[in-house]
């Protein structure tokens, strides 16, 4: 006799769907002026796609997107796959409504991968929530930015390994960001899981970064605070919890700088 | 007679080198100064060794060859500060590399390779590793080996003045991390590249090497 328990896992068998998804954001001033043009796209496996890019608002300097996740991530064997194009001198604001657990994925993995070229002069600002790694999961995530001339980007993560009081998960990240011409201007492998968060995060479980592209946030020099080589600034804060990761005031600053309009 | 790249090596990997490696603890102090504990040590030599170290030890592997075929040195040099982080960390690097052409320049002045480097505005550690090792002939591997065996060496002998230790235990972690070198030899031995450069980084010793630039109390510069 089978005995039926709740779980916090969501039942990957029932669902069947093929795990690919592909979410698409394309923002672009038109020629002739007048409110920005956004197009998105989402195409999933046998049922649905993972992510849907929903349009908030757009005007002729700024559009808004959510990524939003129908049905549960993340689970075993999910791939998602976000490509982000923003043309020149348009801004894109990308919200997630809420943070993202990967589930226990019991010996198998999922990925999580975006793309996002930034046209000259264009600017993103994306206001990443919590990716969360249960006990049990394996994320790979790529990250590749690409940045035109004079393009900008504030990027918010917080990456946190376990849900609480729970054994962490494993988070493999690669973030590559370049410049149109191919120039690296920041390429960073982080390993994250139970055998590598002693020595990766002084043993906390919570890692919450701002990274700032192409623009001077203007914020006070601080440990915390990486100046990175080829101009922009990676903060980064290690907590026990998720809300103790204190980085609210290098996003804020980082938020107005790229969205700053260019005199 | 050429020497042999066993007696090179030894020259090299030596800590009576001019190069003021007694000034540098590989990150050891301001990780002791947070807590970490003689125990924790061998964690933390092989933690370094899977990824700063083996950033500058690829990075090193691909100077040597852009150097040995006379391929431009600043895409190497871009792919080492894009793979790195914290300004202390690139500035501390940049410190040692002025030691160690200092002492390259007296030994082989007339190698392309060093000369290349020096003719570099600030270059990295490991670039100038890079152009020792193919002014002295020194392989590709031999020279990853000379990167991960000074960093496991910098870390022990640092351990020995900011520890209660026995000096045979610090050399016994040395002793034990060795296949770690050898492994980390081995995966960037081949790279030919700047873009295959690891760029496996690690936050906590990047943000103790910004906390240790800062510091008014230490034995160490880094």
């Amino acid at each position: 006799m089978t005995t039926c328990m709740t779980t916090s896992t969501p039942d990957r068998a029932a669902a069947s769907r093929d795990g690919a998804s592909r979410t698409r954001v394309l923002v672009e001033r038109p020629p002739g002026g007048g409110r920005l043009r956004v197009r998105t796209a989402a195409t999933g496996g046998t049922s649905r796609p993972l992510l849907r890019a929903v349009l908030l608002s757009a005007d002729e300097r700024t559009a808004r997107v959510a990524l939003v996740p129908e049905g549960a991530l993340l689970l075993a064997g999910d791939e998602v796959a976000v490509e982000v194009e923003v043309g020149a001198g348009a801004t894109l604001e990308l919200l997630e409504p809420a943070g993202t657990v990967a589930y226990d994925m019991r010996g198998a993995s999922a990925r999580w991968d975006v793309d996002l070229r930034i046209g000259a002069g264009g600017s993103v600002v994306w206001h990443g929530e919590p990716f969360v790694a249960a006990a049990g999961s394996r994320v790979h995530r790529a990250t590749r930015v690409v940045l035109g001339d004079g393009a900008r980007l504030a990027l918010r993560e917080q990456l946190v390994l376990g849900r609480y009081a729970e054994w962490p998960g494993t988070i493999e990240q690669e973030l590559v960001a370049t410049t149109a011409a191919g120039d690296p201007l920041l390429v960073e492998h982080l390993a994250l899981g139970p055998d590598t968060v002693g020595m990766a995060l002084g043993g906390r479980r919570v890692l919450a970064s701002v990274l700032c592209l192409g623009a001077d946030d203007g914020g006070p020099a601080a440990p915390e605070r990486l100046e990175l080589e080829g101009g922009g600034t990676l903060v980064r804060a290690t907590a026990d919890e998720a809300h103790l990761a204190t980085t609210a005031d290098a996003w804020a600053r980082a938020a107005r700088a790229v969205r700053a309009v260019r005199t | 007679m050429t020497p042999s790249p066993d007696l090179l090596l030894m020259l090299l990997a030596d800590a009576r080198l001019p190069v003021a490696g007694h000034t540098q603890s590989a990150g050891l102090e301001p990780a002791v100064r947070d807590g970490l504990a003689a125990a924790h040590v061998p964690a933390y030599l092989r933690a370094r060794l899977r990824t700063v170290t083996a950033v500058e030890a690829g990075v090193a592997v691909v100077a040597r060859a852009h150097l040995l075929d006379g391929r431009p040195l600043a895409p190497v040099e871009a792919a080492w500060a894009a793979r790195t982080p914290s300004a202390a960390m690139r500035r501390t690097s940049r410190g040692q590399a002025k030691a160690l052409l200092r002492l390259a320049g007296r030994l082989w002045p007339d190698a392309p390779a060093v000369r290349a480097v020096l003719d570099t505005d600030a270059p990295s550690r490991p670039v100038a590793l890079g152009a020792v090792a193919a002014a002295c002939g020194l392989g590709a591997a031999e020279l990853a080996r000379l990167v991960g065996y000074d960093d496991v060496q910098t870390v022990a002998a640092a351990a020995l003045k900011l520890l209660p230790l026995d000096p045979a235990t610090s050399t016994g972690w040395v002793h034990d991390v060795l296949p770690d070198v050898e492994a980390l030899a081995r995966t960037v031995r081949d790279l030919d590249s700047p873009a295959a450069v690891p760029a496996s980084g690690l936050p906590q010793i990047e943000a103790w090497a910004e906390t240790h630039a800062v510091s008014a109390r230490r034995l160490f510069s880094a």
